[in-house]
């Protein structure tokens, strides 16, 4: 809750139709923007600091290993090596969630995973590191360092990770069932249930039932800067940390954690990020800077990962089993929907099985319905946060699911998904009431738009539809803000700016004090200069952020009125201000003659806003997709693409829209190339990105987008997060189009040229 | 009364019951009212720290920040669901 007002109050006094904003739904240049296209712009690779060392990881060979002896004499003696790191360097934290939403991590098994205590839990885990005096060095003296393994046998599947004799990755791993914690050890890490209505009941009354299995490979991010992180560990005890990452305060308060030392001795500066997606929230090198800074003698430690490492060794997303089984009568009602959804969450515990199990049936209205999910470690990265996690998997099932049933029941997709839209007030899988949606509103544009009633001629080519749920997120923000006498405002802002948010949270400002874009100077604060705020994930920052920024507007607001009012020698009460003008009686000052004022008439005038909004109102999105498959090779040609969305209020719309086709590229690349391909040892076969099938500028056609504008009744100018429910539907929604196509339906990510032909081989046994 | 959902893998200790409503002015209160009613239930939900690390809380649609501590009214609805978790 924003300080001082709920958001069912501020609706009244803020939420204005579209026309009357000056600010909100203009399309600025971002204030980053000509360092960033110039060059000039720094990210973590660019620090250099006086007599900096270089520090690298020594990685695991196997996928599942006992570390039983590891000697560190020569490398530690190795001309130019100034510190070498094992775990017995680090401190064993007891267990401990810290941090919020998809920002939490557990701190004892987060340590584990920054380095290995007694068990390397997959291929590229780190064991070891160094640092030397130059990045060759240190990479030499890591081939000095004998680590002697005894092999375990990996387990890599989901399902066979769930059986009883499947090895065991954590012997001190319970299930636990919502409290209730199993006995017996097991990879299985916790069970999610949502039931609510007669299951049996609404199956016996579908006209049309279809029960579907798929599997989902892991994938990653994808982020084109690699993780990285420059640490100098002071004598007086103070750390600085230079890093990429999508949250500066919880990567203090985890290196605090994994290292036990108080988070006032740590301050961290993020730099510009070239990419996150969710992968850059834990911390993975930070650590390990900071141990060898202090074990070298103070020098700084700079330490950035290859895009090798950056696969093998960070968080991708879960690959996953899936079972989905609905019902609907011959009105295109849905009667009843099962769905059971296992996930692999990698090395450790934390596989988003909540997203998965929200998102699955998340836009429909269902009375009658059983969700089981499953958390489970398998011998694989471990899996971090990656756009609407855990989302995309569950879409791909249910909405392929749903295309196969409206095409039974002789129904276009889109009004069959009408039929059964979740409006306000209908409950959530969890039982919870949805608040105002968009669901109907953006079906409805989908319906209406060009594409999806253009002719499609052509053989092998075929039309798909999709929609996407995301719940959103909230979380804790803060800002400040300095009035200068000039009349512009200088902003820090805690959230780091991944896709235009110093834009998207200044225009905030700017409109609620009725002042130009230009008249904002925004900037990323450090966990020194401004007050705790979590990451820029979960779809939270122009949300969250931005109302911090509508607080601070409507603080220095006040606080310009009080100044005015004492220069005229009236009542606060009788000063008003509109669009940038204090006026009273037949008095006048605009904003700027103000703030030339105000050093000579009192204190300087600054306000700072924290807020922890819970209202983030949930997103959707549908998507149209034209594809042509050859049906020799089995390539999927994507011939246009639309992505219809609502935004609640689109702030900057192009980066609305850039966000809905940054996700929908990376589900394109899900949907069609993207996997780790493992041997059964274990080894990940494909780490790097010449065989790690990232879709480029060829895969894709223009990604044209439609912005539907469903106001957030929780937000002051009705913002809901966007960025993440975009990647939600794309895997879906061309699985339906390839379908369409050639008359198989795919129930495999990705649905690569390889998997193509064997549905169609299947389908057709003799076409080979 | 204050209307409490009960999560579908805690209701082996309602014996099936999806909706309850229990006094309590508070969640901490509404807690201690389920355990009286259906015991175990406390044990489920919290432990010596309070509302289990894994659990939220959403009173009227909105989770709860003040967790244990928040308030309600004759009217809340209630809901303990699993925590989003960062996958990290």
């Amino acid at each position: 809750m924003a300080t001082g007002m709920h958001a069912d109050e501020v609706q009244d006094q803020a939420v204005k139709p579209e026309m009357e904003y000056q600010v909100l739904g203009t399309r600025p240049i971002r204030p980053d923007g000509t360092d960033k296209v110039t060059g000039r712009a720094l990210y973590g690779a660019d620090i250099r600091l006086p007599g900096m060392l270089y520090g690298a990881v020594l990685r695991s060979p196997h996928a599942h290993a006992r570390i039983i002896a590891m000697d560190t004499r020569r490398a530690q003696v190795f001309p130019g090596v100034r510190a070498v790191l094992t775990c017995d360097d680090l401190p064993e934290p007891e267990r401990k969630i810290e941090g919020h939403g998809e920002g939490s991590v557990d701190v004892q098994y987060q340590s584990a995973n920054v380095l290995a205590r007694d068990k390397a839990l997959y291929q590229g885990h780190a064991i070891a590191a160094v640092a030397a005096t130059n990045p060759h060095i240190a990479k030499e003296a890591l081939a000095l360092i004998k680590v002697t393994y005894e092999i375990i046998p990996p387990v890599l599947d989901v399902r066979q990770a769930m059986q009883a004799e499947a090895p065991l990755l954590l012997e001190n791993l319970h299930t636990d069932e919502m409290g209730r914690i199993d006995d017996h050890p097991s990879n299985i890490v916790s069970h999610v249930r949502h039931q609510r209505g007669d299951l049996q009941k609404g199956f016996q009354e579908a006209a049309v039932i279809v029960e579907r299995e798929f599997t989902t490979s892991t994938v990653h991010q994808g982020y084109i800067e690699p993780q990285n992180a420059t640490a100098l560990y002071n004598p007086d005890g103070q750390l600085t940390i230079w890093c990429s990452t999508q949250g500066a305060f919880g990567v203090r308060d985890q290196v605090a954690d994994i290292l036990q030392i108080p988070v006032s001795k740590i301050k961290v500066i993020p730099m510009e990020i070239g990419g996150g997606f969710g992968g850059k929230i834990g911390v993975y090198l930070e650590p390990l800077a900071a141990l060898l800074s202090l074990k070298s003698g103070h020098q700084p430690v700079k330490m950035t990962m290859s895009y090798d490492e950056v696969l093998a060794s960070t968080g991708p997303t879960s690959a996953s089993y899936i079972r989905v089984k609905i019902g609907a009568n011959s009105e295109g009602r849905i009667t009843a929907a099962e769905a059971y959804l296992a996930y692999a969450a990698g090395a450790f515990p934390g596989a988003p099985i909540w997203g998965g199990t929200n998102v699955i049936f998340g836009p429909y209205g269902i009375d009658n319905l059983l969700i089981d999910g499953y958390d489970v470690v398998v011998n694989k990265p471990k899996t971090a946060a990656y756009r609407a996690p855990g989302g995309t998997n569950a879409a791909f099932a249910c909405e392929t699911v749903l295309d196969e049933i409206s095409e039974a029941l002789g129904m276009d997709p889109l009004e069959f998904r009408l039929r059964n839209v979740a409006k306000e007030g209908d409950r959530r899988a969890d039982g919870v009431p949805y608040g105002r949606i968009g669901f109907a509103e953006t079906l409805e544009a989908a319906r209406s738009h060009p594409h999806y009633a253009a002719p499609l001629p052509g053989s092998h080519r075929g039309r798909g539809v999709a929609a996407g749920f995301w719940t959103n997120y909230g979380g804790k923000s803060s800002a400040t803000a300095s009035v200068n006498p000039d009349g512009t405002i200088s902003l820090v802002e805690g959230s780091v700016d991944i896709g235009g948010t110093r834009a998207s949270i200044a225009m905030q400002l700017a409109e609620t004090l009725g002042l130009s874009f230009t008249d904002i100077r925004p900037q990323v604060g450090d966990t020194d200069t401004v007050g705790y705020t979590e990451g820029t994930y979960g779809s939270r920052t122009t949300f969250a952020t931005g109302w911090a920024a509508y607080e601070l507007g409507i603080s220095l607001r006040q606080k310009l009125i009080e100044r005015a009012a004492d220069l005229w020698g009236l009542d606060p009460d009788q000063v008003h201000y509109e669009k940038g003008v204090f006026t009273a009686n037949e008095q006048r000052l605009t904003f700027k003659q103000l703030a030339t004022k105000l050093h000579d008439s009192g204190s300087p005038i600054m306000a700072s806003a924290t807020v922890q909004p819970g209202r983030e109102g949930p997103a959707i999105g549908v998507h149209i997709v034209d594809v042509e498959v050859d049906p020799e090779t089995g390539k999927v040609q994507i011939l246009r693409y639309t992505a219809i969305q609502d935004a609640g209020k689109a702030v900057h719309p192009s980066y609305v829209e850039g966000q809905i086709q940054g996700g929908v590229a990376q589900g394109v690349g899900w949907a069609l190339n993207e996997e780790y391909i493992y041997d059964d040892q274990g080894h990940l076969l494909n780490a790097s990105l010449l065989d790690y099938r990232l879709p480029t500028c060829l895969d894709l056609p223009m990604i044209d987008t439609l912005i539907v504008e469903v106001p957030n009744p929780g937000h002051p100018y009705g913002v809901r997060g966007v960025g993440e429910v975009p990647i939600v539907p794309p895997p879906a929604a061309i699985a339906n189009a390839i379908h369409q196509a050639l008359g198989v339906r795919m129930s495999t990510l990705p649905m690569s040229p390889a998997r193509i032909l064997e549905a169609i081989w299947a389908q057709n046994p003799s076409t080979p | 009364m204050p209307t409490v959902w009960i999560p579908a893998l805690m209701r082996d200790l309602t014996g099936g019951e999806e909706v309850v409503q229990v006094p309590g002015q508070t969640v901490r209160q509404m807690i201690e009212s389920l355990e009286e009613r259906f015991p175990g239930i406390q044990d489920r939900l919290c432990d010596q720290d309070g509302l289990r690390p894994n659990i939220n809380v959403i009173v009227d649609g909105e989770v709860s920040h003040h967790r244990l501590r928040q308030a309600l009214s004759e009217n809340s609805e209630i809901h303990f669901l699993p925590a989003i978790s960062g996958g990290n």
